[in-house]
């Protein structure tokens, strides 16, 4: 076999398979992105121009020489000569995690106000908030409940392959999906239908269990979608996750 | 991809990013299938990627060479699935299979070019990918890759003898339609 014949076997055999990825690809990425946080660009010392480097160089040389004198120069086992209580932006400082993601609580107990709220939790806590709305004597509800487990889609005979978004375990969504620990409210009422997202957290599963009832209007659902794309997210401690979203105005946790 | 979507998406904005994913998905997928040999993993292996240039983004200082950053970002995804595949060692669906009217290559050429790919290791496959599916030259390999323009050719050489060894490796008893 000659060299354009082998050439000619790998391209017609390359041809031969598939060049259309299935939807559920780049939905599924569009999903995951959402709850993943771009890195900020780095600063790159070998990339800046060579004038830009030596004066970066020689601030940084300046700044640890003067740091070094200030050291030499304080008295040794004596006390510090200015105690310095925490400031207004330490304080402010330590409402937001290591890497940056703000601490945020969930909502109130009683229709909260708009913002950005947030729950910070270890693996195998779940948690839960609820939109009610009053209409003809009665009321509907919206319910969202946040679960750190490995697993999303554990509820006996639920349809999973039904209607997946995602691929392999990553990102899926399904809907319905029926088990009655995915229910801020203990039990499921008539013509209640909840949707299970399973979103990827820096290798750790954060399941958001959307549940809403047969009256729940198309704005209403709208909305707390939104809440659920809002969603942004962080590994904390060895198995939790951190994560803050904006919720529209009436959420609460009951 | 448009520089100017690029680094709308740079800046954060997610709807540019929508716009990115469509344009790549679909290439991304084919590229990482004919790696990977396998559908499922393609799958992961794109998604992969696409979420990599998301998260990644910023730090592209060049949007003018997006496209080479963002292959290299699918290879990487590539590697990692093919190294998860081994691991797993899962066996090619019947997804995977081609379909039987082809007329080129024959059954049995298609049997014998899996065989020898699936003898390849992950960087082996990609330079042939590179080389007979999307066209590039061997400079554009090299910047996807990352590599130098001689570990380029010396990979491509060891992958094509393996796939010709493999194609010769019998004395083709049912060699029909030939491509000669």
């Amino acid at each position: 076999m000659n060299e354009r014949e082998l050439d000619r076997l790998l391209q017609t055999w390359f041809d031969l398979g598939p060049s259309v990825a299935p939807p559920r690809v780049a939905d599924a990425a569009r999903l995951e992105i959402r709850a993943t946080r771009q890195r900020s660009p780095a600063l790159r010392f070998w990339m800046m121009a060579t004038p830009v480097r030596v004066a970066f160089a020689a601030v940084v040389v300046v700044t640890a020489a003067a740091v070094g004198l200030a050291l030499l120069d304080r008295p040794v086992g004596g006390p510090s000569p200015i105690s310095v209580s925490p400031s207004p932006t330490a304080t402010a400082t330590a409402s937001a995690s290591a890497s940056g993601l703000p601490v945020r609580g969930m909502p109130g107990t009683r229709r909260s106000p708009a913002g950005e709220y947030g729950w910070t939790a270890d693996a195998g806590s779940r948690t839960g908030l609820h939109s009610v709305v009053e209409a003809d004597g009665g009321y509907r509800q919206t319910q969202i409940v946040f679960a750190i487990q490995a697993d999303c889609f554990t509820g006996e005979g639920t349809p999973l392959r039904s209607r997946v978004v995602g691929a392999n375990g990553v990102n899926q969504y399904a809907e319905p999906y029926d088990a009655p620990d995915v229910l801020f409210m203990p039990e499921r009422e008539e013509g209640q239908i909840t949707g299970a997202y399973e979103l990827r957290i820096e290798g750790r599963t954060l399941c958001v269990y959307l549940t809403w009832d047969a009256s729940t209007t198309e704005e209403e659902l709208a909305a707390a979608r939104q809440v659920v794309e809002s969603i942004r997210g962080e590994a904390h401690g060895s198995d939790g996750l951190r994560i803050v979203f904006s919720l529209p105005e009436g959420w609460d946790v009951g | 991809v448009d520089g100017q979507v690029v680094r709308r998406a740079q800046g954060g904005d997610s709807t540019a990013f929508d716009e990115i994913a469509a344009a790549l998905a679909d290439q991304f997928y084919a590229v990482a299938y004919r790696i990977l040999r396998s559908q499922p993993h393609a799958e992961d292996a794109a998604q992969q990627a696409l979420v990599a240039v998301w998260r990644e983004m910023p730090r592209l200082r060049d949007p003018e060479r997006f496209d080479a950053w963002a292959y290299r970002l699918l290879v990487n995804a590539a590697y990692g699935e093919f190294r998860r595949r081994r691991r797993d060692a899962t066996p090619a669906s019947l997804d995977d299979q081609l379909p039987e009217t082809d007329p080129y290559p024959t059954i049995h050429d298609r049997d014998q070019l899996e065989r020898g790919f699936n003898r390849l290791s992950a960087p082996q496959r990609t330079v042939l990918v590179l080389q007979h599916y999307l066209n590039l030259s061997h400079d554009e390999m090299a910047q996807v890759l990352d590599i130098p323009v001689g570990t380029v050719r010396s990979r491509l050489h060891l992958a094509r003898s393996a796939m010709r060894a493999a194609l010769e490796a019998d004395a083709r008893p049912a060699r029909k339609g030939s491509l000669a």
